[in-house]
């Protein structure tokens, strides 16, 4: 994506989380629906305009004041994901699940199949939906009261922050407030770096090979094509191993990814892990398997 | 008998063995642990796979029973090992997987098609 692109993705994230995001939708968007439709119900940015008549948590209830769907349940119901730490405070928001909804023009439940598409399609089909254990969480994972110890819990606590950002969306007040929590534990933006970088979209190669070798971009790390191990030093000598042609700045989780899949039996490679089946194979196959795993990792275009 | 005693199971009993092997691995995978942890793992999921194969009619297709399962690295693991003998079926749930961009797991899946039918064929062990 270039950057023209990423801050259009950007402005048109943040303006259907505007609180006057309502603005935005047409004042005749009811003559696009079903008759008698209710336009708040289909236009979520509609449903929160506010509105004095909107069902309220009773007062001295822990949530009392805030927003709710009616059945008892606060519409605020967002877990303590930062409890080890304190409470961080992430507003009057509507429960995370519904912030799905914010993005959502289509209807999902009423009927207007008959009438004016006014945006892209929803995904049809019988899919994971969101929730599912394919998907990425609905919660932000819980932010650990220390800085976690590199290795593991480092990696496992970034990427699942990854999944959640991603959903979120990068530029969201939602991730806003859960990069300020991280960043009581993250002195150095290492792990929110790592977290921000892993949404990158796929870039061409010459995109990712535009900063390689110059000063360290944080979340990013300089990978080798054809992997750097002594075999191929030997085999290759060290001019083309790190030759620039043979690096590609990507993504710190990727990078890591990456190279566990390289270090994965495969049955495919006759229960080898893909490193040991390449060792003797030439420099064009190391780079033709290479490069095909940046493209299946979501790195490469 | 073998020393993980596959050869005395029931089908039935090996794809159970499978699924679990394969949720562990996952979770060995996704958790960061030792990769001589995963691989242990997978090599015990591949003597399935073997011990599978060597029964009369190749019992791998019995692997596509294991395709609805929730876990995708059960799916995954499962596909790729009967994907010689049940093309049709296995396939689908691989790309799906593939296509799901729930990495790694769909990483690993999108390579293990390139090397059945893809670009990487050529290099795919038989």
């Amino acid at each position: 994506m270039s950057a023209g692109e990423d801050a259009y993705a950007r402005a048109q994230q943040t303006r259907w989380m505007r609180p006057d995001a309502h603005r935005w939708i047409r004042p005749d968007a009811a003559r696009f629906l079903k008759p008698g439709t209710d336009p708040a119900s289909v236009y979520p940015a509609l449903e929160r305009k506010y509105s004095p008549n909107q069902p309220r948590v009773p007062a001295g209830n822990p949530d009392g004041g805030q927003w709710t769907d009616g059945d008892g349940s606060s519409g605020a119901s967002v877990p303590n994901s930062t409890q080890p730490m304190g409470n961080i405070d992430f507003g009057d928001l509507p429960s995370f699940s519904d912030l799905f909804a914010l993005f959502q023009i289509t209807p999902s439940e009423i009927d207007n199949s008959d009438y004016t598409q006014l945006a892209g399609d929803v995904p049809e089909g019988d899919g994971p939906g969101i929730g599912h254990n394919e998907g990425p969480p609905l919660e932000p994972p819980e932010i650990p009261a220390e800085t976690p110890k590199r290795g593991g819990d480092w990696m496992q606590f970034a990427r699942s922050a990854a999944g959640w950002v991603k959903l979120v969306g990068r530029y969201s007040p939602y991730a806003d407030a859960f990069f300020g929590a991280v960043k009581q534990i993250d002195e150095t933006n290492e792990i929110i770096n790592t977290i921000k970088s892993a949404n990158d979209p796929p870039r061409t190669l010459e995109e990712l090979q535009t900063r390689v070798g110059l000063p360290a971009d944080g979340g990013y790390h300089d990978h080798h094509i054809v992997n750097q191990h002594a075999g191929n030093r030997s085999l290759f000598g060290d001019r083309a191993v790190d030759s620039r042609s043979n690096q590609a700045r990507i993504p710190v989780l990727k990078h890591i990814e990456i190279s566990r899949w390289y270090a994965t039996r495969n049955e495919g490679f006759g229960g080898l892990t893909p490193r040991d089946y390449l060792r003797d194979k030439s420099w064009e196959e190391q780079t033709k398997i290479g490069l095909y795993i940046m493209k299946r990792e979501g790195v490469l275009k | 008998m073998s020393k993980s005693g596959f050869s005395q199971m029931r089908v039935a009993e090996l794809l159970r063995r499978h699924a679990e092997l394969s949720i562990e691995q996952g979770r060995a995978l996704e958790g960061f642990s030792s990769m001589a942890k995963v691989n242990r793992l997978l090599q015990k999921i591949f003597e399935i796979n073997a011990e599978l194969k060597s029964r009369p009619g190749d019992q791998r297709r019995a692997l596509t029973e294991l395709f609805s399962n929730p876990d995708p690295w059960v799916r995954f693991n499962a596909a790729s090992a009967a994907l010689d003998v049940a093309t049709a079926e296995a396939r689908p749930v691989i790309q799906q997987i593939a296509d799901s961009q729930n990495y790694p797991v769909a990483g690993h899946a999108g390579m293990c098609l390139s090397l059945f039918d893809g670009e990487l064929s050529d290099l795919r062990v038989r």
